[in-house]
Protein backbone atom coordinates (compact mmCIF):
# COMPACT_ATOMS: atom_id res chain seq x y z
CA UNK A 1 0.00 0.00 0.00
CA UNK A 2 1.76 3.24 -1.09
CA UNK A 3 1.55 6.38 1.78
CA UNK A 4 -0.26 9.03 0.98
CA UNK A 5 -0.03 10.92 3.93
CA UNK A 6 2.63 11.11 6.40
CA UNK A 7 2.89 12.66 9.85
CA UNK A 8 6.89 13.15 10.86
CA UNK A 9 7.22 14.35 14.57
CA UNK A 10 4.36 16.81 14.10
CA UNK A 11 3.45 19.62 16.70
CA UNK A 12 0.90 22.69 16.47
CA UNK A 13 -0.12 24.80 18.67
CA UNK A 14 -2.52 28.17 18.67
CA UNK A 15 -0.22 31.07 20.06
CA UNK A 16 1.61 30.50 23.25
CA UNK A 17 -0.73 28.05 24.98
CA UNK A 18 0.15 24.30 25.61
CA UNK A 19 0.69 22.82 21.89
CA UNK A 20 -2.45 20.50 20.23
CA UNK A 21 -0.28 18.03 18.84
CA UNK A 22 2.81 16.73 20.91
CA UNK A 23 5.11 14.87 18.26
CA UNK A 24 2.37 12.97 15.85
CA UNK A 25 4.05 10.52 13.75
CA UNK A 26 2.21 8.12 11.86
CA UNK A 27 0.92 7.36 7.90
CA UNK A 28 -1.89 6.50 6.30
CA UNK A 29 -1.99 4.45 3.12
CA UNK A 30 -3.83 4.48 -0.07
CA UNK A 31 -7.37 3.30 0.60
CA UNK A 32 -7.08 2.75 3.94
CA UNK A 33 -10.54 3.54 6.13
CA UNK A 34 -9.34 5.07 9.54
CA UNK A 35 -11.23 6.40 12.31
CA UNK A 36 -9.38 8.71 14.59
CA UNK A 37 -11.08 9.28 18.11
CA UNK A 38 -10.36 10.63 21.14
CA UNK A 39 -11.64 13.06 23.87
CA UNK A 40 -12.61 16.46 24.13
CA UNK A 41 -9.56 18.90 23.37
CA UNK A 42 -7.57 15.34 22.34
CA UNK A 43 -6.43 17.10 19.15
CA UNK A 44 -7.83 15.08 16.87
CA UNK A 45 -9.60 18.06 14.43
CA UNK A 46 -6.19 19.56 14.41
CA UNK A 47 -4.94 16.33 13.33
CA UNK A 48 -7.35 15.45 10.63
CA UNK A 49 -6.82 19.43 9.59
CA UNK A 50 -3.53 19.28 8.91
CA UNK A 51 -4.25 16.40 6.05
CA UNK A 52 -5.10 19.16 3.17
CA UNK A 53 -2.74 21.86 4.88
CA UNK A 54 -5.91 23.84 6.69
CA UNK A 55 -3.25 24.00 9.91
CA UNK A 56 0.57 23.42 8.76
CA UNK A 57 2.99 21.99 11.70
CA UNK A 58 4.96 24.66 13.86
CA UNK A 59 7.37 21.93 14.26
CA UNK A 60 7.77 18.57 12.28
CA UNK A 61 6.38 17.72 8.60
CA UNK A 62 3.11 16.81 6.71
CA UNK A 63 3.72 15.48 3.64
CA UNK A 64 0.71 14.59 1.42
CA UNK A 65 2.21 12.74 -1.95
CA UNK A 66 5.39 13.00 -0.77
CA UNK A 67 5.15 16.76 -0.73
CA UNK A 68 5.31 19.34 2.29
CA UNK A 69 2.32 20.87 2.78
CA UNK A 70 3.82 24.12 3.88
CA UNK A 71 4.88 24.21 0.29
CA UNK A 72 1.31 24.11 -1.08
CA UNK A 73 -1.96 25.98 -0.42
CA UNK A 74 -5.20 24.21 0.87
CA UNK A 75 -6.76 25.12 -2.93
CA UNK A 76 -3.52 22.82 -4.64
CA UNK A 77 -4.28 20.16 -1.46
CA UNK A 78 -7.96 20.09 -2.64
CA UNK A 79 -7.85 18.31 -5.58
CA UNK A 80 -6.40 15.46 -3.48
CA UNK A 81 -7.68 15.82 -0.03
CA UNK A 82 -10.85 17.25 0.87
CA UNK A 83 -12.33 17.99 4.28
CA UNK A 84 -15.90 17.68 5.42
CA UNK A 85 -16.80 19.99 8.33
CA UNK A 86 -18.91 18.72 11.34
CA UNK A 87 -21.72 20.87 10.58
CA UNK A 88 -22.59 21.60 7.07
CA UNK A 89 -24.13 24.82 7.52
CA UNK A 90 -20.41 25.91 8.14
CA UNK A 91 -19.74 25.26 4.32
CA UNK A 92 -22.71 25.84 2.58
CA UNK A 93 -23.66 28.92 1.28
CA UNK A 94 -25.30 28.88 -2.36
CA UNK A 95 -29.17 29.54 -3.60
CA UNK A 96 -29.22 26.14 -5.04
CA UNK A 97 -27.63 22.23 -4.35
CA UNK A 98 -26.28 22.19 -7.93
CA UNK A 99 -24.82 26.17 -7.69
CA UNK A 100 -23.56 24.56 -4.22
CA UNK A 101 -21.26 21.31 -5.37
CA UNK A 102 -20.58 23.24 -8.85
CA UNK A 103 -18.71 26.13 -6.75
CA UNK A 104 -15.16 23.60 -5.96
CA UNK A 105 -15.02 22.89 -9.52
CA UNK A 106 -15.40 26.00 -11.00
CA UNK A 107 -12.98 27.80 -9.24
CA UNK A 108 -10.64 25.13 -10.32
CA UNK A 109 -11.31 26.11 -13.75
CA UNK A 110 -12.43 23.28 -15.45
CA UNK A 111 -15.07 23.88 -18.83
CA UNK A 112 -18.60 23.96 -18.04
CA UNK A 113 -19.17 20.71 -19.71
CA UNK A 114 -16.69 19.07 -16.83
CA UNK A 115 -18.23 20.92 -14.77
CA UNK A 116 -21.77 19.10 -15.52
CA UNK A 117 -20.38 16.02 -15.80
CA UNK A 118 -18.30 16.34 -12.33
CA UNK A 119 -21.30 17.78 -10.65
CA UNK A 120 -23.99 15.28 -11.95
CA UNK A 121 -21.44 12.36 -10.77
CA UNK A 122 -20.92 13.43 -7.17
CA UNK A 123 -24.88 14.22 -6.81
CA UNK A 124 -25.60 10.15 -8.15
CA UNK A 125 -22.83 9.60 -5.42
CA UNK A 126 -24.81 10.72 -2.60
CA UNK A 127 -27.88 9.72 -3.41
CA UNK A 128 -29.08 13.73 -4.83
CA UNK A 129 -29.06 13.26 -8.22
CA UNK A 130 -33.35 14.56 -8.25
CA UNK A 131 -32.30 17.41 -6.00
CA UNK A 132 -30.26 19.85 -7.69
CA UNK A 133 -32.43 22.78 -8.44
CA UNK A 134 -33.49 22.67 -4.02
CA UNK A 135 -32.23 25.41 -1.98
CA UNK A 136 -30.18 23.72 0.82
CA UNK A 137 -31.00 25.85 3.46
CA UNK A 138 -34.88 24.00 3.02
CA UNK A 139 -33.58 20.38 3.48
CA UNK A 140 -33.35 18.05 6.17
CA UNK A 141 -29.82 18.21 8.36
CA UNK A 142 -28.81 14.61 6.49
CA UNK A 143 -29.41 16.09 3.09
CA UNK A 144 -27.36 18.89 3.73
CA UNK A 145 -24.77 16.76 5.60
CA UNK A 146 -25.08 15.12 1.68
CA UNK A 147 -24.37 18.14 -0.18
CA UNK A 148 -21.29 18.80 2.08
CA UNK A 149 -20.30 15.57 0.76
CA UNK A 150 -21.18 16.14 -2.60
CA UNK A 151 -19.37 19.71 -2.78
CA UNK A 152 -15.75 17.81 -1.88
CA UNK A 153 -16.70 14.73 -4.30
CA UNK A 154 -17.02 17.36 -7.25
CA UNK A 155 -12.96 18.07 -6.48
CA UNK A 156 -12.44 14.27 -7.10
CA UNK A 157 -10.35 14.04 -4.19
CA UNK A 158 -8.62 10.78 -3.24
CA UNK A 159 -8.83 11.35 0.55
CA UNK A 160 -11.57 12.60 2.03
CA UNK A 161 -11.79 13.58 5.43
CA UNK A 162 -14.70 13.55 7.38
CA UNK A 163 -15.21 15.50 10.73
CA UNK A 164 -17.96 13.64 12.77
CA UNK A 165 -20.55 12.59 9.77
CA UNK A 166 -23.35 11.48 11.64
CA UNK A 167 -23.50 14.00 14.31
CA UNK A 168 -27.26 15.38 14.78
CA UNK A 169 -29.11 13.00 12.58
CA UNK A 170 -31.72 10.20 13.26
CA UNK A 171 -31.01 6.76 12.78
CA UNK A 172 -32.33 6.73 9.55
CA UNK A 173 -30.07 9.38 8.15
CA UNK A 174 -26.93 8.32 10.25
CA UNK A 175 -27.30 4.78 8.08
CA UNK A 176 -28.07 6.45 5.08
CA UNK A 177 -24.50 8.45 5.60
CA UNK A 178 -23.01 6.00 6.51
CA UNK A 179 -23.66 3.69 3.92
CA UNK A 180 -22.48 6.53 1.60
CA UNK A 181 -19.03 6.15 3.24
CA UNK A 182 -18.74 2.90 2.97
CA UNK A 183 -19.50 3.02 -1.19
CA UNK A 184 -16.96 6.08 -1.53
CA UNK A 185 -14.44 3.70 0.46
CA UNK A 186 -15.27 0.56 -1.41
CA UNK A 187 -15.06 2.93 -5.08
CA UNK A 188 -10.80 3.70 -4.02
CA UNK A 189 -10.81 6.56 -2.15
CA UNK A 190 -8.92 7.06 1.50
CA UNK A 191 -11.30 7.73 4.23
CA UNK A 192 -10.75 9.33 7.02
CA UNK A 193 -13.51 9.86 9.78
CA UNK A 194 -14.02 11.58 13.37
CA UNK A 195 -15.89 9.92 15.34
CA UNK A 196 -17.13 9.66 18.81
CA UNK A 197 -19.97 6.83 17.07
CA UNK A 198 -18.21 3.47 17.98
CA UNK A 199 -20.46 1.26 16.55
CA UNK A 200 -18.90 3.39 12.67
CA UNK A 201 -15.48 2.04 14.28
CA UNK A 202 -16.89 -1.89 15.18
CA UNK A 203 -18.84 -1.60 11.77
CA UNK A 204 -16.76 0.22 9.49
CA UNK A 205 -13.26 1.01 10.25
CA UNK A 206 -10.13 -1.07 8.97
CA UNK A 207 -7.67 1.10 11.46
CA UNK A 208 -8.60 2.89 14.57
CA UNK A 209 -6.14 6.11 15.83
CA UNK A 210 -6.93 6.96 19.14
CA UNK A 211 -5.32 10.62 20.61
CA UNK A 212 -4.86 11.79 23.79
CA UNK A 213 -3.39 15.06 24.77
CA UNK A 214 -2.37 15.63 21.10
CA UNK A 215 -0.49 12.38 20.84
CA UNK A 216 -1.27 9.20 19.59
CA UNK A 217 -2.10 6.65 22.08
CA UNK A 218 -3.12 3.83 20.60
CA UNK A 219 -2.90 2.62 16.62
CA UNK A 220 -4.53 -0.51 15.40
CA UNK A 221 -7.34 -2.75 14.43
CA UNK A 222 -10.74 -1.93 16.18
CA UNK A 223 -10.51 -5.35 17.83
CA UNK A 224 -6.72 -4.57 19.08
CA UNK A 225 -7.57 -1.18 20.22
CA UNK A 226 -11.19 -2.10 22.01
CA UNK A 227 -8.87 -4.70 23.87
CA UNK A 228 -7.02 -1.58 25.36
CA UNK A 229 -9.64 -0.73 28.04
CA UNK A 230 -7.77 1.80 30.24
CA UNK A 231 -6.20 3.65 27.01
CA UNK A 232 -10.18 3.94 26.15
CA UNK A 233 -11.39 4.81 29.37
CA UNK A 234 -8.57 7.92 29.55
CA UNK A 235 -9.97 8.71 25.83
CA UNK A 236 -13.16 9.06 26.80
CA UNK A 237 -14.74 6.01 24.77
CA UNK A 238 -16.59 3.50 25.39
CA UNK A 239 -16.89 0.09 23.23
CA UNK A 240 -19.78 -1.37 21.60
CA UNK A 241 -22.56 -2.72 23.29
CA UNK A 242 -21.95 -6.15 21.38
CA UNK A 243 -17.91 -6.25 22.67
CA UNK A 244 -18.95 -5.28 26.02
CA UNK A 245 -21.40 -7.61 26.16
CA UNK A 246 -18.53 -10.42 24.91
CA UNK A 247 -16.51 -9.24 27.75
CA UNK A 248 -18.82 -9.29 30.61
CA UNK A 249 -19.79 -12.77 29.63
CA UNK A 250 -15.91 -14.22 29.73
CA UNK A 251 -15.63 -14.72 26.08
CA UNK A 252 -12.25 -15.52 24.76
CA UNK A 253 -10.69 -12.75 22.77
CA UNK A 254 -10.57 -11.87 20.02
CA UNK A 255 -14.00 -10.91 21.12
CA UNK A 256 -16.43 -10.49 18.09
CA UNK A 257 -17.41 -6.95 17.06
CA UNK A 258 -20.54 -7.32 15.18
CA UNK A 259 -23.97 -8.83 15.35
CA UNK A 260 -22.70 -11.78 12.77
CA UNK A 261 -19.37 -12.50 14.24
CA UNK A 262 -21.15 -12.92 17.67
CA UNK A 263 -23.28 -15.32 16.66
CA UNK A 264 -20.96 -17.08 14.68
CA UNK A 265 -18.89 -17.51 17.93
CA UNK A 266 -21.77 -18.31 20.21
CA UNK A 267 -23.33 -20.94 17.78
CA UNK A 268 -20.75 -21.96 15.23
CA UNK A 269 -22.71 -21.14 12.39
CA UNK A 270 -22.32 -17.84 10.22
CA UNK A 271 -24.96 -16.16 8.02
CA UNK B 1 -49.14 4.00 41.14
CA UNK B 2 -52.07 4.90 39.80
CA UNK B 3 -51.81 8.24 40.93
CA UNK B 4 -53.70 11.50 39.26
CA UNK B 5 -52.40 12.32 36.21
CA UNK B 6 -50.31 16.00 36.48
CA UNK B 7 -51.34 16.36 32.54
CA UNK B 8 -53.18 15.10 30.38
CA UNK B 9 -53.96 15.40 26.47
CA UNK B 10 -57.39 14.68 25.10
CA UNK B 11 -57.01 14.41 20.95
CA UNK B 12 -55.28 16.90 20.41
CA UNK B 13 -54.52 17.81 16.57
CA UNK B 14 -52.09 21.13 15.97
CA UNK B 15 -51.17 22.39 12.40
CA UNK B 16 -48.84 25.16 11.92
CA UNK B 17 -50.12 28.01 9.93
CA UNK B 18 -49.24 27.59 6.39
CA UNK B 19 -48.36 23.88 6.67
CA UNK B 20 -50.21 21.38 4.32
CA UNK B 21 -50.53 18.64 7.09
CA UNK B 22 -51.15 18.47 10.70
CA UNK B 23 -48.41 18.05 13.51
CA UNK B 24 -50.20 16.73 16.00
CA UNK B 25 -53.31 14.18 15.25
CA UNK B 26 -54.87 12.27 17.88
CA UNK B 27 -52.54 12.86 20.97
CA UNK B 28 -54.10 11.48 23.75
CA UNK B 29 -51.27 11.73 26.81
CA UNK B 30 -51.43 11.07 30.37
CA UNK B 31 -48.26 11.84 32.55
CA UNK B 32 -48.20 10.68 36.06
CA UNK B 33 -46.26 12.07 39.07
CA UNK B 34 -42.17 10.54 39.03
CA UNK B 35 -42.59 8.84 35.63
CA UNK B 36 -39.94 10.17 33.51
CA UNK B 37 -41.10 9.75 29.96
CA UNK B 38 -38.77 9.49 26.68
CA UNK B 39 -40.12 10.29 23.19
CA UNK B 40 -38.65 9.28 20.26
CA UNK B 41 -39.10 9.29 16.60
CA UNK B 42 -37.84 10.34 13.40
CA UNK B 43 -36.42 13.55 12.41
CA UNK B 44 -39.66 15.68 11.82
CA UNK B 45 -41.75 13.39 13.75
CA UNK B 46 -43.94 15.90 15.59
CA UNK B 47 -41.18 15.09 18.91
CA UNK B 48 -40.68 19.28 19.17
CA UNK B 49 -44.45 19.84 18.70
CA UNK B 50 -45.32 17.62 21.30
CA UNK B 51 -43.31 18.59 23.77
CA UNK B 52 -43.87 22.47 22.89
CA UNK B 53 -47.56 21.22 23.74
CA UNK B 54 -47.59 19.43 26.22
CA UNK B 55 -45.85 22.81 28.12
CA UNK B 56 -48.68 24.97 26.83
CA UNK B 57 -46.17 27.31 24.43
CA UNK B 58 -48.68 25.64 21.67
CA UNK B 59 -51.14 27.16 21.22
CA UNK B 60 -50.25 30.36 23.42
CA UNK B 61 -46.94 31.38 21.43
CA UNK B 62 -47.58 29.80 17.96
CA UNK B 63 -49.55 30.77 15.00
CA UNK B 64 -51.55 27.72 13.98
CA UNK B 65 -55.26 25.91 14.69
CA UNK B 66 -55.33 23.60 17.62
CA UNK B 67 -58.53 20.96 18.34
CA UNK B 68 -58.70 19.14 21.49
CA UNK B 69 -57.78 19.51 25.18
CA UNK B 70 -54.71 20.19 27.09
CA UNK B 71 -55.12 19.94 31.29
CA UNK B 72 -52.64 20.60 33.70
CA UNK B 73 -52.47 21.80 37.58
CA UNK B 74 -48.77 21.41 37.43
CA UNK B 75 -46.01 23.94 37.61
CA UNK B 76 -43.56 22.95 34.39
CA UNK B 77 -40.15 23.88 32.98
CA UNK B 78 -38.86 23.35 29.40
CA UNK B 79 -35.53 23.05 28.26
CA UNK B 80 -34.61 23.32 24.16
CA UNK B 81 -31.80 21.94 22.11
CA UNK B 82 -29.46 24.63 21.83
CA UNK B 83 -29.13 25.95 25.32
CA UNK B 84 -27.59 29.14 23.96
CA UNK B 85 -30.99 30.73 22.24
CA UNK B 86 -32.63 30.84 25.37
CA UNK B 87 -29.00 32.32 27.20
CA UNK B 88 -29.69 35.72 28.05
CA UNK B 89 -27.78 36.81 30.77
CA UNK B 90 -23.70 37.50 31.00
CA UNK B 91 -23.13 35.50 34.02
CA UNK B 92 -24.25 31.97 35.30
CA UNK B 93 -26.02 33.88 38.47
CA UNK B 94 -27.45 36.48 36.17
CA UNK B 95 -28.98 34.01 33.93
CA UNK B 96 -30.38 32.19 36.79
CA UNK B 97 -32.14 35.17 38.12
CA UNK B 98 -33.49 36.89 35.80
CA UNK B 99 -36.57 35.09 35.63
CA UNK B 100 -36.96 34.62 39.62
CA UNK B 101 -36.84 38.78 39.62
CA UNK B 102 -39.49 38.81 37.24
CA UNK B 103 -41.82 36.38 39.47
CA UNK B 104 -41.30 38.98 42.22
CA UNK B 105 -38.54 37.21 44.40
CA UNK B 106 -36.44 39.39 47.43
CA UNK B 107 -32.69 39.02 46.91
CA UNK B 108 -32.06 36.57 49.39
CA UNK B 109 -34.22 34.28 48.19
CA UNK B 110 -32.92 34.38 44.84
CA UNK B 111 -29.39 33.95 46.38
CA UNK B 112 -30.29 30.68 48.54
CA UNK B 113 -32.60 29.75 45.18
CA UNK B 114 -29.65 29.57 42.63
CA UNK B 115 -26.81 28.41 45.15
CA UNK B 116 -30.04 25.12 45.48
CA UNK B 117 -30.21 24.76 42.09
CA UNK B 118 -26.12 25.03 40.63
CA UNK B 119 -25.73 22.78 43.43
CA UNK B 120 -28.78 20.25 42.26
CA UNK B 121 -27.07 20.43 38.58
CA UNK B 122 -23.76 20.23 39.55
CA UNK B 123 -22.41 23.44 39.03
CA UNK B 124 -21.30 24.99 42.26
CA UNK B 125 -19.12 27.35 41.93
CA UNK B 126 -20.44 28.69 38.26
CA UNK B 127 -22.23 31.52 39.54
CA UNK B 128 -19.78 34.00 37.98
CA UNK B 129 -18.95 32.54 34.83
CA UNK B 130 -20.34 33.53 31.22
CA UNK B 131 -22.68 30.54 30.46
CA UNK B 132 -21.61 30.89 27.06
CA UNK B 133 -17.61 30.06 28.05
CA UNK B 134 -18.79 26.68 29.10
CA UNK B 135 -18.50 23.40 27.66
CA UNK B 136 -21.80 22.21 26.21
CA UNK B 137 -23.07 19.81 29.14
CA UNK B 138 -22.55 22.81 31.13
CA UNK B 139 -24.72 24.71 29.49
CA UNK B 140 -27.31 22.51 28.87
CA UNK B 141 -26.87 21.85 32.89
CA UNK B 142 -27.29 25.90 33.31
CA UNK B 143 -30.54 25.46 31.03
CA UNK B 144 -31.50 23.11 32.78
CA UNK B 145 -30.96 24.98 36.03
CA UNK B 146 -32.67 27.63 35.01
CA UNK B 147 -35.94 25.71 34.20
CA UNK B 148 -36.02 24.27 37.38
CA UNK B 149 -35.11 27.56 39.34
CA UNK B 150 -39.15 27.68 39.88
CA UNK B 151 -39.09 24.39 41.06
CA UNK B 152 -41.72 22.66 38.52
CA UNK B 153 -42.59 19.16 39.39
CA UNK B 154 -42.13 18.36 35.89
CA UNK B 155 -39.35 19.06 33.52
CA UNK B 156 -39.40 18.85 29.77
CA UNK B 157 -36.33 18.55 27.64
CA UNK B 158 -36.39 18.85 24.31
CA UNK B 159 -33.55 16.65 22.21
CA UNK B 160 -31.23 18.20 25.45
CA UNK B 161 -28.12 16.30 23.85
CA UNK B 162 -28.01 16.44 20.28
CA UNK B 163 -25.94 19.37 19.86
CA UNK B 164 -23.79 17.79 22.46
CA UNK B 165 -20.63 15.70 21.78
CA UNK B 166 -21.05 12.42 23.92
CA UNK B 167 -19.26 13.42 27.03
CA UNK B 168 -21.65 16.51 27.27
CA UNK B 169 -24.43 14.44 26.76
CA UNK B 170 -23.47 11.52 29.30
CA UNK B 171 -23.50 14.97 32.00
CA UNK B 172 -26.65 15.68 30.78
CA UNK B 173 -28.34 12.00 30.83
CA UNK B 174 -26.64 11.51 34.44
CA UNK B 175 -27.75 14.86 35.77
CA UNK B 176 -31.48 13.17 35.11
CA UNK B 177 -31.25 9.92 36.17
CA UNK B 178 -29.85 11.68 39.96
CA UNK B 179 -33.10 14.05 39.42
CA UNK B 180 -35.45 10.73 38.96
CA UNK B 181 -33.56 8.86 41.37
CA UNK B 182 -33.24 11.79 44.09
CA UNK B 183 -35.98 14.07 43.45
CA UNK B 184 -38.50 12.10 41.99
CA UNK B 185 -39.55 14.58 39.11
CA UNK B 186 -41.12 13.68 36.34
CA UNK B 187 -39.34 14.03 33.60
CA UNK B 188 -40.32 13.84 29.54
CA UNK B 189 -37.49 13.74 27.09
CA UNK B 190 -37.26 13.56 23.58
CA UNK B 191 -33.96 11.92 21.78
CA UNK B 192 -32.80 9.75 19.73
CA UNK B 193 -30.26 8.05 21.77
CA UNK B 194 -32.40 5.31 23.02
CA UNK B 195 -29.62 3.16 24.61
CA UNK B 196 -29.72 6.21 27.47
CA UNK B 197 -33.32 5.90 27.43
CA UNK B 198 -33.46 2.31 28.03
CA UNK B 199 -31.10 3.01 31.18
CA UNK B 200 -33.83 5.64 32.79
CA UNK B 201 -36.69 5.70 31.63
CA UNK B 202 -40.41 4.08 33.12
CA UNK B 203 -41.82 4.39 29.45
CA UNK B 204 -41.49 5.31 25.84
CA UNK B 205 -43.48 6.94 23.24
CA UNK B 206 -42.81 6.69 19.62
CA UNK B 207 -44.35 10.07 17.44
CA UNK B 208 -44.35 9.29 13.49
CA UNK B 209 -45.95 11.41 11.61
CA UNK B 210 -47.33 13.93 14.13
CA UNK B 211 -49.18 10.61 15.76
CA UNK B 212 -48.38 8.24 18.80
CA UNK B 213 -47.54 4.61 17.45
CA UNK B 214 -46.76 2.97 21.09
CA UNK B 215 -46.86 4.19 24.55
CA UNK B 216 -45.89 1.28 26.54
CA UNK B 217 -43.57 0.58 29.73
CA UNK B 218 -39.96 0.65 28.54
CA UNK B 219 -39.24 -2.97 28.73
CA UNK B 220 -42.51 -4.14 26.55
CA UNK B 221 -41.85 -1.08 24.13
CA UNK B 222 -38.35 -2.42 23.07
CA UNK B 223 -39.50 -5.60 22.81
CA UNK B 224 -41.59 -3.79 19.62
CA UNK B 225 -38.65 -4.35 17.44
CA UNK B 226 -40.23 -4.72 13.97
CA UNK B 227 -42.14 -1.78 14.66
CA UNK B 228 -38.87 0.25 15.53
CA UNK B 229 -37.50 -0.71 12.68
CA UNK B 230 -40.06 0.87 10.21
CA UNK B 231 -39.96 3.84 11.55
CA UNK B 232 -36.12 4.03 11.90
CA UNK B 233 -35.47 4.00 15.48
CA UNK B 234 -32.38 2.60 16.69
CA UNK B 235 -33.19 -0.53 18.73
CA UNK B 236 -30.07 -0.53 21.14
CA UNK B 237 -27.50 -3.21 20.76
CA UNK B 238 -28.26 -5.40 23.75
CA UNK B 239 -31.39 -5.55 22.97
CA UNK B 240 -31.39 -6.92 19.06
CA UNK B 241 -28.66 -9.10 20.20
CA UNK B 242 -30.59 -10.46 22.55
CA UNK B 243 -33.27 -11.31 20.13
CA UNK B 244 -30.78 -12.97 17.78
CA UNK B 245 -29.07 -14.89 20.47
CA UNK B 246 -32.80 -16.42 21.42
CA UNK B 247 -33.46 -16.94 17.44
CA UNK B 248 -30.15 -19.08 17.23
CA UNK B 249 -31.47 -21.00 20.48
CA UNK B 250 -28.27 -19.44 22.88
CA UNK B 251 -30.84 -18.23 24.93
CA UNK B 252 -33.94 -19.80 25.74
CA UNK B 253 -37.61 -18.61 24.94
CA UNK B 254 -38.43 -18.32 28.73
CA UNK B 255 -38.50 -16.20 30.94
CA UNK B 256 -38.93 -13.66 28.60
CA UNK B 257 -37.55 -10.54 30.40
CA UNK B 258 -36.18 -8.09 27.88
CA UNK B 259 -32.20 -7.35 28.92
CA UNK B 260 -31.65 -3.97 29.04
CA UNK B 261 -28.63 -3.58 29.65
CA UNK B 262 -25.10 -5.46 28.68
CA UNK B 263 -25.00 -6.73 32.97
CA UNK B 264 -28.31 -8.16 32.44
CA UNK B 265 -28.15 -9.62 29.28
CA UNK B 266 -24.68 -11.37 30.07
CA UNK B 267 -26.43 -12.72 33.10
CA UNK B 268 -29.18 -14.82 30.81
CA UNK B 269 -26.27 -16.27 28.76
CA UNK B 270 -24.30 -17.08 31.82
CA UNK B 271 -27.38 -18.58 33.37
CA UNK B 272 -28.14 -20.50 29.82
CA UNK B 273 -24.96 -21.29 29.56
CA UNK B 274 -25.10 -23.09 32.79
CA UNK B 275 -28.31 -24.84 32.76
CA UNK B 276 -26.95 -26.19 29.30
CA UNK B 277 -23.54 -27.84 31.21
CA UNK B 278 -26.40 -29.11 33.98
CA UNK B 279 -28.04 -31.14 31.71
CA UNK B 280 -25.20 -32.79 30.31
Amino acid sequence: MSTVIAFEDVWYGYETETPVLKGVSLTIGRGEFIAIIGGNGSGKTTLAKHCNGLYKPIKGVVTVNGEDTRDRSVAQLSKTVAYCYQNPDHQIFHQTVKAEVSFGPKNRGLPAAEIEQVVNEALAAVGLAHMGDAEPYFTSKGTRQKIAVASILAMRPDVIVLDEPTTGLDYRGMQEMLELVRRLHESGHTIIVITHDMRLVAEYAQRVIVMQQGKVVCDGSPAQVFAEPQILASAQVVPPAIYRFGKASGLADPIPLTYAAMKKMLTGVGD
Amino acid sequence: MKKEPLLQAREVHWQYEDTAAPSLANVNLDLYPGEVVGVVGPAAAGKTTLLLTLSGLIPANYAGHFVGERKTHAELGIVFQDPETQFIGLTVEEELAFSLENAGFTDTQIEHRIGEVLELVGLKGFAERSPFELSGGEKQRVAIASALSHAPQVLLLDEPTSELDPLGAREVFSLVRRLKQENEMTIVVSSHATEELASFCDRIILVAEGRIVLDLPVREFFSQVDILDTHGIFVPEVIRLYFMLREAGVLPEMPDVLPLDVEELSRLYREAQLVREGSW
